[in-house]
């Protein structure tokens, strides 16, 4: 019989996984801005639970950072670059649907195969997190590598944080205030430049397909 | 009046930063690069202050936990100092006079130079962090701050170059991170939850009682990341781009600085799994990846034409030689890796330098392009000419010594078929280097071509006159402080 809180954050994690695995197969990037919010919303979720089942108070604060910055202050960035820049809606990909989707369920069993078996971690409540949040690290892994436009590349890198942090608020009940800020702080610079860079290749080349960026080769 | 007692440690954090902050009130061009001088050069000056300190007592002082300066960070420290201080001066002879080949506006080179210091701020937090959470904040530091650095010239080959740049290091730093998370993790598993920890220190202390499967997953998420920040292969594939496309003296942080960063956060784990009874797994990674990246950058500087990229492969190379250093282990081993990353870090900067030069001066990268520069500009060619032979490891180069002595290291340890591959790899890149410049050093002097180049030179050759001795004489004299403070990391790296 499984306690009511764990099932909760089980639930919860499962919508962190769903949200990773439907923006692999999604076309309109609209939707993967509006997954990626769905999932950091779950993830900050996940750490109030994880605070309040295990009494574990620091996490409250990390879950609202999580609440503030990836899934309001990101996905708000996210939108009005796609806006501002005219981003196109529709999702180019170096691979079809098909094969995307089931990549992202190969990335689930590699997930489970490799944590799976770690003993050291039977002793934690929630050491089912782990391979949820190994895959959709995979998953966003995935999503950078297979995506044309860079735009895209920045939301997939986005959800690979999202299945670190998921580990991290999880399993360790979070790595101390400090380092979280430090982690979040570079998250922010990270989607800055990126915004910049985005901005400037609209300038240079009229587009933000990683498409145009194959003249440095070998 | 009370002075608080400031470490040394912490100064070294502060000088670098209040120079970047400095030098955006600079008034003028001279002002500008005067202070970023000043914050390279004050680095430098403590930095030997700060490894007197490491001599004498073991670990220089430090503000707090989150910090640890041993002798490995006295070697990473060393090598930055130098590289920062020799690619700020060249900075100012490259970019920062009105005269210069690639002069940028007032506005600009201030941001060029603060970005520059802020880079070598990032390195410096890298090399002196005891907190592996810090380490990773630290190098991403460095990512997100050199990123505007490789693009700072915002044309197209640039911007590609580093928004490759960013991507491939962000998402491998999310690997790392998550490494660390499973570090955390696997020492909570040994005290209890509330026992974890990510101090550098104590994880040394808990080192033996860590689980075996969870640090291997670590590891590999830990090796992919912070591999792939280091350039090696295949993880390689964003160095030649940012290596080529960046400003030179740039080039030359990124070469001889920050790769090293990223071998040296493996290094630090690297010691933590050698205290751990049977375990192997990081010998191996650091072997296979070593011999990959020999093998696989020895085969692209074959087929290379662009000077820049040439070293940028010649770098993947001599980092491979270094992860093979480290994977043969023991006191000879590490003593040839950590030998070696300064030999490399000052000889590639070096080959930078007088490479950028000659290819304002000859006005193409392209080595097919360039041709009898010895008898057109005998200082640059003389200079090139010596600092290939010392890449490529000829005697009495320092790199020779310090290849010689991981050679050695792997006949004694019983890796004589990893000696064979590395030997002929090295064979590889030494005729490589020699097919593709030996026609732009001696072929025949060309009718047109060759500008004058620097109107301005001071300040580089001040740099070169800094880099000569140790690409030069730590190949024939190892003096005393140097030495004990190689052999001093080798103990704490686990040797």
């Amino acid at each position: 019989m499984v306690a009511p809180g764990l099932l909760a954050l089980e639930l919860t994690a499962a919508v962190v996984l769903v949200s990773a695995w439907l923006s692999l197969v999604h076309r309109r990037l609209e939707a993967i801005i509006n997954l990626y919010l769905v999932q950091s919303a779950a993830v900050g979720l996940i750490a109030i639970l994880v605070a309040y089942l295990y009494s574990a108070p620091d996490l409250y604060l990390t879950g609202l950072l999580v609440l503030g910055l990836n899934a309001i202050i990101f996905p708000w960035i996210l939108h009005r670059i796609q806006r501002e820049i005219r981003v196109p809606n529709e999702i180019r990909m170096f691979v079809s649907v098909r094969l995307s989707a089931l990549a992202g369920l190969g990335c689930l069993l590699l997930a489970v195969a490799v944590v799976g078996p770690l003993t050291p971690l039977a002793e934690i409540p929630a050491a089912g997190l782990l391979p949820i949040s190994v895959a959709v690290v995979l998953m966003g892994l995935f999503m950078v590598s297979t995506r044309r436009k860079a735009f895209t590349q920045v939301v997939g890198m986005l959800v690979m944080e999202n299945g670190v942090f998921l580990a991290g608020v999880a399993l360790t009940y979070g790595l101390g205030i400090f380092l979280e800020l430090g982690v979040a702080a570079n998250l922010l610079i990270l989607a800055i430049v990126s915004r910049i860079f985005l901005y400037r290749m609209n300038d240079t080349f009229d587009t933000v397909d990683a498409d145009v960026l194959r003249s440095l080769e070998g | 009046m009370y002075l608080p007692d400031l470490p040394w440690t912490l100064l070294l954090l502060l000088a670098p930063a209040a120079a970047a902050i400095a030098v955006q009130a600079a008034p003028s061009r001279g002002w500008a690069n005067g202070l970023s001088i000043a914050g390279a050069a004050v680095s430098l000056a403590i930095i030997f202050v700060t490894i007197s300190q490491i001599l004498t007592l073991g670990t220089a002082p430090v503000p707090s936990a989150e910090l640890n300066v041993d002798a490995l960070s006295g070697v990473l420290l060393l090598l930055l100092g130098v590289v920062g201080l020799a690619a700020v001066l060249y900075s100012v002879d490259y970019l920062g006079w009105e005269e210069s080949p690639h002069a940028l506006s007032l506005p600009r080179l201030r941001r060029y130079h603060s970005f520059l210091l802020l880079f070598l701020f990032t390195m410096f937090v890298v090399a002196e962090a005891n907190d592996l959470g810090l380490l990773w904040i630290a190098m991403e530091g460095t990512t997100l701050v050199s990123a505007v650095l490789v693009g700072f010239y915002h044309n197209r080959r640039s911007i590609e170059a580093s928004w490759k740049y960013l991507v491939i290091c962000s998402v491998g730093l999310v690997f790392a991170l998550f490494g660390t998370l499973l570090l955390y993790l696997a020492s909570g598993a040994v005290s209890g939850p509330s026992g974890a920890t990510l101090e550098w220190t104590r994880l040394m202390q808990v080192a033996p009682k860590l689980d075996p499967g969870l640090v291997r997953l670590a590891i590999v998420f830990l090796f992919i990341g912070y591999g792939t920040k280091a350039g090696l292969a295949p993880m390689h594939t964003w160095l030649p781009d940012a290596h080529s496309e960046s400003p030179t003296p740039v080039s030359a942080m990124l070469s001889a600085g920050l790769l090293k960063c990223a071998i040296f956060a493996l290094v630090r784990v690297n010691a933590i799994t050698s205290r751990m009874p049977g375990f192997t797994f990081t010998t191996w990674l650091f072997l296979g990846f070593g011999l990959l990246s020999v093998v696989l950058a020895s085969l692209f500087i074959l087929v290379q034409r662009d000077l820049k990229r040439l070293l940028a492969y010649s770098s993947v190379e001599h980092i491979g030689i270094i992860s093979i250093g480290i994977g043969f282990g023991g006191v000879l081993g590490l003593f040839g890796a950590f030998y070696h990353m300064i030999n490399h870090a000052a000889t590639k900067t070096l080959l930078f330098l007088t490479g950028g030069t000659l290819t304002i001066q000859a006005g193409t990268k392209d080595l097919e392009e360039i041709s009898g520069s010895l008898a057109a500009v005998p200082a640059t060619g003389g200079l090139l000419l010596l600092g290939v032979l010392a890449l490529a490891g000829v005697p009495p180069f320092s790199i020779f010594s310090s290849e010689f002595i991981i050679l050695t290291a792997g006949f004694t340890g019983g890796f004589w078929w990893a000696d064979v591959i590395l030997l002929f790899a090295l064979a590889i890149v030494f005729g490589g280097l020699l097919l593709h410049l030996s026609r732009a050093l001696f072929g025949p002097k060309p009718r047109v071509g060759f500008t004058s180049g620097f109107r301005r030179y001071v300040a580089t050759a001040v740099a070169i006159g800094l880099l000569l001795p140790i690409v030069l004489g730590l190949g024939v004299w190892l003096p005393n402080p140097l030495s004990q403070l190689l052999h001093a990391a080798v103990v704490v790296g686990g040797g």
